[in-house]
């Protein structure tokens, strides 16, 4: 008996245990197996979300990021550090990966599974439409800071041999992405409206003038410089075909009659007022924008630096002084130092296009629920307080909202990535730099003019040929194009690609300095004094008293009757130094030649 | 912390250097200094005549001098520790009950954070048949922890460093400022764990004949942690004395607050089943065979939901708010398999011999990589047992030669579930997820498939290890020695490094080999003087060097950061430098060598020289591939060499001492670039000046230690600090140090007392820990919590704990 319930006992116990095979296949839980994935439309919609998070958004600090700020690597505005790039002082240590071919794995893996789906085949049609458009989104983005890269299209295994690519041609690349595009536009459908929040046919087709506009006019301006950046056998006709596409996808917008100029009748405040509209939902001119809500926490924090005083960022007197008078002319000569004698004056819709006053603070305008601009720009002031020109940027500012200029992250003015407004500039400068009618050009940009009050383009009456202005060799038509773009689009991210695309480092950036408000020769000198507003932090220039040190700088000499804010003096006494035969793009990585085994070369200069 | 008025100093010498501007002015470092020396009746807020915190900016503006770290960090904390004890049983059963409460406060002034723990422990053994014995030990634990810091402590230290002391704590009403981030401490925001863990390790040992065992065992492991976050915003008061709420968005926390649970739970089982039978041949050949089974399962759970905009702030609860919600969950398991197998052999237990092997699988790798035998033997000899020793050295108690040989498999190194292809999904949560608004709001998405390996599998440690124990003097003297090389075959090396082309992390595989030598000493003395008094020191020392044999990076590509075939685990890559530049001719002589790899602004006095080893004229890394890596070099090591510990104690009746010291006899640490605590400049809003940095070169103090400070905006301060803050060997820290870990008095108070309340033994205690400290490493940092953290040093403090206790035994 005791035998028996020994046995019994174990046995038992080994039962208890006994082998079940799958013990050991433990499947994850709680993510999705690849196994029969993208099967569904939804799936594909989830999937293809993953792109809309890389569209630019707007700067959660201050400093030259973001699509409000990024201009601040340009001439357009500067913060109180030179620009790394800008000056030449890039080194081969600052090289990057290439982490845009991340996602450029994630779109080919939807290329190679999307065929899984079933379901509606407009909705298929839609997300595949998006994900080509975002390949070409990710490849742009590379062409733009690299120039030839290697054209993948397939889901790559990870093997080093596998990996070993060479760079393609950017005409190649750039002739995929717009391959890739024309599909985009083909498989999605047209709009009318922006409430969708979906890349539609026209974001696509407005891509595809942005694309073929900045690979036309890079090759054609650099080919003509002659530097190391252009395409070697790209032939004219080439130049002028990707010219002719942007014009074309352009044009296809245009007389869509789909969208149109936002104007209520308001030409002071309707141009600011897109940019501080909190929900951009039917806004006949946004065709893509990125939304924000800050009680979520989803938010920016523009309007907290900006409505600080400046942020301690600035806009430069090159933009400022390239604005139109109000009567259309340029703003030069006596009229331009006389405006300047009183702070403010030089920025009144009463003598100046008014998208100036809409974009540059102007004092005793709100600041914040409890503040206005005030009458004198903080230059003295630290830190965030401090505007480095003296003219504070005022684009995007909730002035409002209590918490937005409060605190970081509590802004939610939205981020617009396609306006209708840039479709009519691509469309005016392909159409000027393929020597088409300037009675055309002239009329595409009659609606962004209209909505500000300015009279209409004449290219005799603009054109401005002053011997300190940049673009006074450039034919009248291309620029009063570029000013116009500059105007619009100031502080809309897109000033360094424009300089580059047009090789226009050489006028605009190297050995340049940007400089800031007229001081001596203004009313602002006069309140340096110790009855003055900035008797609590006084500016010292030239000379200081003993005790007291020099941190401020003024152009010309202690003589001069007119010196304006000078930031960068001391620490850039020669201009930027830009480098016009490398700083057009940028480095690679060492590791890049290694593991291609050389099949990848470095850019030129570096 | 420096003061107010040298951080001012250091600060405008700081941007001077970068951007050629001052933040503080003339009249304000007179405020400054004035207001050190005497206070009374100067305004701490020149500037501002409201209490509207965006004016309490982290700036140069305000008038005080607050120490920052003085006004957060208690200089110590308190613990309590009490236990109990009770033991008993009779000739078949025997039991085994102890509890214990431990109870800790935090360091910090203004954040009451607390952490207690109940422990119980029961063990019971009987013998219930002559057969059959059953065991089992339950321990339970039960912890809670709560502080304020509702997912910000790691912000909190890392906003600590960067506060500027001319920042004042305190507003014009003496209120707690926004910037002081007391009222955030304060708010009644609270983040709590209770964790509870229960382990129960049963078995029954059956003996059907005579030396013929057989055991089950079972372990069972389950804990559960419930951690609940309440979110308050702070409360500021205006210049009018009306309350002002106020929430940080950096910190996340709502202002109509949040309130979040997450329940954790994994349970661990794991059943253990072997038999042995032993036998003895001819009296002097010792036989033991053993063959087992056993496996592991390891499930976790955990759900976590959230609301914000709470109807009441005292009374939270999810669904208590108003405001968005946001659930997520995680899952996962685990589990191995195996069998094993013994056989022992000794002869007059003299000479040991045993093989052992072992046949494993697990759930991390997939079916066809699943499975590895790994087998090992050992042998031994007790040359104590020799009678030419027994007769000839008598003071020699025990004498041991030990070696072994083998393998083990590893498996913990490989992801859960890194043998498959999965695709994450992210869901919008509060401040989380997918950040894009479509057109009826936010929006999950799914991820890329992440990169993997299905042919993963284990790592095999291959074991070698030759050891010596011996006792001497009736075993007043003991010790041990041990050299062992240990070397990690198919290890799952760092992934290998291919062109960007690819386009993700390439996935974990068995891509490497290292191998470990080091060698163990320890030694123990313990004496008695008389009746009274007793005492006994010992120590430990060890060390160990980790080297690549394998791994495939055929170009020998970037040597700092990937591994090699020759690398020794730790090593330091970085410049020489023979000091900082004194004037400009030594400038001018820099500046013609090519350094625009470190950056491309001119070199000036008192930057740091890095020595163009290679003489080639340039200052790089050459092609970064090793032997040619331009002039980096090796100048140290990262990983602790010859750790040690010492210990003693003497004892007089029922008092006694015991101390225990541990150090670490030399590593390196190398400050990276921008690391504030080490270097005081950075970015604007990062600069931190403590005391030592005020050592920083001026034409005045050309002997400086520091070099020229530099600040500027986040976007270009690498090209300055690129000029003085690469690691070099002149910064390279010396991380060596020698600890008063514990110090500890006991008194057990006399038997003769005890035993008139019925007690078995009762004492009472008081410790110390970190009492004291010997290094050379810079002041601001603690050798022990180099790493983690916001950055180097920016962490809850280590500081002296000093606890006291009280023991009951039944």
């Amino acid at each position: 008996m005791k035998y028996i319930l020994k046995i019994y006992f174990l046995a038992s116990v080994f039962a208890a245990f006994s082998c079940q095979d799958d013990f050991l296949d433990r499947e994850p839980l709680d993510v999705l197996s690849t196994a029969g994935s993208l099967a569904t439309t939804n799936e594909l919609r989830l999937y293809v979300n993953q792109f809309y998070e890389s569209f630019p958004g707007h700067p959660t600090i201050t400093g030259n990021t973001g699509i409000a700020f990024s201009d601040a690597t340009s001439d357009n505005m500067i913060i109180t550090a030179v620009d790394t790039r800008l000056n030449g002082n890039l080194s081969q240590g600052n090289a990057a990966r290439l982490t845009e071919y991340n996602n450029i794995r994630s779109v080919n893996y939807f290329l190679a599974n999307y065929k899984n789906a079933g379901g509606d085949q407009a909705l298929i049609n839609q997300y595949l439409g998006e994900a080509k458009f975002f390949r070409a989104w990710f490849y742009f983005s590379l062409i733009k800071k690299y120039g030839d890269v290697t054209w993948v299209n397939t889901v790559l295994p990870a093997d080093q041999e596998m990996t070993q690519l060479a760079r393609d041609s950017r005409v190649v690349v750039v002739d995929s992405i717009l391959a890739d595009l024309d599909k985009a536009i083909a498989l999605i459908p047209a709009v009318s409206t922006n409430a969708g929040m979906r890349v539609h046919k026209d974001v696509a087709l407005a891509f595809k003038s942005r694309v073929a506009l900045f690979e036309g006019t890079w090759q054609k301006y650099h080919k003509q410089d002659a530097d190391p950046f252009w395409t070697k056998d790209i032939s004219d006709d080439k130049i002028a075909n990707y010219l002719a596409q942007a014009k074309q996808a352009a044009e296809t917008i245009i007389t869509s009659g789909r969208w149109s100029i936002y104007t209520t009748g308001k030409p002071l405040e309707d141009y600011g007022n897109l940019y501080t509209t909190l929900n951009l939902a039917g806004n006949k001119e946004v065709m893509l924008w990125r939304k924000y809500d800050a009680n979520e926490n989803i938010g920016h924090s523009i309007s907290k630096y900006l409505s600080t005083g400046g942020g301690d960022i600035g806009v430069t007197l090159s933009l400022v002084d390239d604005y139109l008078t109000r009567t259309g002319t340029p703003f030069v000569g006596a009229a331009r130092t006389e405006a300047q004698a009183v702070y403010g004056r030089e920025l009144s819709p009463d003598l100046r296009d008014p998208r100036l006053s809409q974009t540059v603070a102007v004092p005793g305008k709100p600041l914040k629920p409890s503040a206005v601009v005030p009458a004198f720009p903080p230059i003295n002031q630290s830190g965030f307080n401090r505007s480095t020109t003296g003219y504070p940027l005022y684009k995007y500012i909730e002035y409002n909202s209590a918490s937005a200029t409060f605190d970081d992250n509590k802004s939610s003015v939205p981020a617009i990535l396609f306006r209708y407004a840039e479709v009519l500039l691509n469309y005016a400068e392909a159409m000027a730099e393929l020597g088409e009618s300037p009675a055309l050009v002239a009329q595409a940009l009659q609606p962004l003019r209209a909505r500000v009050g300015m009279p209409d383009v004449d290219f005799d009456r603009e054109y401005n040929n002053d011997p300190d202005y940049s673009f006074r060799n450039l034919d009248k038509v291309i620029q009063s194009v570029r000013r116009e773009r500059r105007v619009e689009l100031a502080a809309e991210g897109m000033r360094l690609d424009d300089i580059f695309r047009w090789s226009a480092a050489d006028v605009l950036i190297a050995g340049k300095r940007p400089l800031g408000v007229l001081f001596v020769g203004s009313n602002i000198a006069q309140e340096n004094t110790a009855t003055g507003l900035y008797k609590d932090a006084l500016l010292y220039y030239d000379n200081a008293p003993s005790g007291k040190s020099v941190n401020f700088y003024l152009t010309g000499n202690a003589q001069a009757s007119l010196r304006y804010v000078d930031p960068y003096q001391r620490v850039l006494p020669n201009g930027f130094g830009f480098n016009l035969s490398r700083d057009y793009l940028l480095p690679i990585q060492d590791r890049m030649m290694q593991l291609t085994n050389g099949l990848w070369t470095q850019n030129p200069g570096w | 912390m420096a003061n107010s008025l040298q951080f001012a100093n250091f600060f405008n010498a700081a941007t001077f250097n970068a951007l050629g501007t001052r933040q503080y002015s003339e009249e304000k470092l007179k405020l400054l200094e004035q207001f050190i020396q005497n206070p009374a009746g100067m305004s701490i807020f020149p500037e501002v005549n409201s209490n509207d915190y965006a004016n309490w900016e982290n700036s140069a503006n305000g008038v005080a001098n607050t120490n920052w770290f003085n006004l957060h960090y208690k200089p110590y904390s308190l613990k309590q520790n009490h236990n109990v004890s009770l033991s008993g049983g009779n000739k078949t059963t025997q039991f085994f009950v102890s509890g214990g409460y431990y109870t800790e406060g935090g360091s910090m002034r203004f954040a009451d954070i607390d952490y207690n723990r109940y422990n119980l422990n029961a063990t019971v053994t009987s013998q219930v048949q002559s057969w059959v014995k059953v065991k089992a030990n339950t321990k339970y634990t039960q912890s809670k922890y709560t502080s304020p810091f509702s997912g910000f402590e790691n912000l909190f230290f890392h906003n600590l460093a960067r506060m500027r002391p001319n920042v004042s704590p305190y507003d014009l009403n003496s209120n707690w400022t926004e910037q002081s981030m007391v009222p955030y401490l304060q708010s009644g925001s609270e983040s709590r764990e209770d964790e509870t863990n229960l382990a129960i390790l049963t078995g029954l040992e059956f003996e059907p004949v005579k030396k013929w065992k057989i055991n089950v065992d079972l372990n069972l492991r389950q804990s559960t942690s419930e951690q609940t976050n309440l979110k308050l915003p702070g409360t500021i008061y205006g210049i009018n004395g009306a309350p002002i709420t106020v929430n940080r968005s950096e910190y996340n926390i709502p202002l109509k607050g949040s309130y979040g649970r997450n329940m954790l739970s994994s349970r661990y089982i794991s059943p253990n089943i072997y038999s042995s039978y032993s036998l003895t041949i001819k009296e002097n050949h010792g036989l033991d065979i053993l063959v087992g089974f056993q496996q592991e399962l390891n499930e976790f759970k955990s759900l976590a939901a959230t609301a914000q905009d709470l109807i009441s702030n005292s009374r939270p609860g999810i669904s208590l708010a108003t405001g968005s919600q946001a659930i997520s969950e995680s899952r996962t398991h685990w589990a191995t398999r195996g069998g094993f197998a013994r056989l022992s052999y000794n002869y007059k237990s003299k000479y040991l011999l045993e093989l052992n092997g072992r046949y494993d699988g697990s759930s991390r790798f997939a079916a066809d990589s699943r499975w590895g035998f790994f087998p090992s033997v050992s042998a031994g000899y007790n040359l104590d047992q020799e009678t030419f020793l027994q007769e000839n050295v008598a003071w020699l108690n025990q004498l041991k030669i030990r070696g072994s040989y083998g393998f083990l498999g590893n498996q913990s190194g490989a992801g859960l579930y890194s043998y498959a292809e999965n695709m994450g999904i992210t869901v919008p949560g509060i401040g989380t997820g997918g950040r894009w608004y479509y057109g009826a709001g936010r929006e999950a998405y799914i991820t890329v498939p992440g990169a993997f390996n299905p042919f993963i599998t284990w790592e095999k440690i291959e074991n070698a290890n030759v050891g010596l124990d011996f006792g001497a003097f009736n075993s007043q003297l003991t010790g041990s020695f041990d050299i062992y090389q240990r070397n990690t075959r198919d290890m799952l090396g760092p992934s290998l490094d291919i062109a960007d082309m690819y386009g993700a992390t390439p996935p974990q595989t068995n891509n490497a080999d290292l191998r470990t030598r080091g060698w163990e000493l320890s030694l123990n003395w313990r004496g008695r003087i008389n009746s009274n008094i007793s005492y006994s020191f010992g120590g430990l020392l060890a060390d160990n060097k980790s080297v690549v044999t394998k791994y495939q990076n055929p170009n020998n590509n970037d040597p700092r950061g990937a591994w090699y075939v020759g690398k020794t685990a730790g090593e330091i890559w970085g410049f020489r430098s023979p000091g900082l530049v004194q004037n400009p001719e030594a400038a001018d002589a820099f500046n013609r060598l090519d350094h625009s790899f470190l950056s491309a602004q001119p070199w000036k006095p008192g930057d740091v020289i890095y020595e163009d080893l290679n003489s080639d004229g340039k200052i790089n890394q050459g092609t970064n591939q090793l032997g040619n890596m331009g002039d980096l070099t090796i100048i140290g090591n990262s990983n602790a060499r010859y750790s040690y510990s010492l210990n003693g104690s003497v004892s007089w009746k029922g008092l006694s001492l015991s101390m225990l010291w541990q150090g670490i006899g030399k590593r390196d640490f190398a400050p990276a670039l921008l690391d504030a605590y080490f270097w005081g400049s950075g970015s604007l809003a990062q600069v931190t000046v403590f005391k030592e940095h005020l050592d920083y070169w001026t034409p005045e103090n050309p002997g400086a230690y520091y070099p020229n400070p530099y600040a500027s905006p986040v976007g270009s301060i690498n090209s300055f600090v690129g000029k003085t803050q690469q690691i070099s060997d002149r910064y390279l820290q010396n991380a060596a140090y020698l600890r008063l870990k514990n110090l500890t008095i006991n008194y057990n108070l006399p038997v003769s007392w005890v035993q008139r309340v019925k007690l078995s033994k009762v004492n009472v205690f008081f410790s110390g820990e970190n009492l004291l400290t010997q290094t050379k490493l810079a002041k601001m940092f603690d050798p022990e919590t180099l790493v983690g953290g916001a950055a180097p040093g920016k962490i809850y403090p280590l500081s002296k704990i000093y606890s006291f206790g009280l023991g009951l035994s039944f």
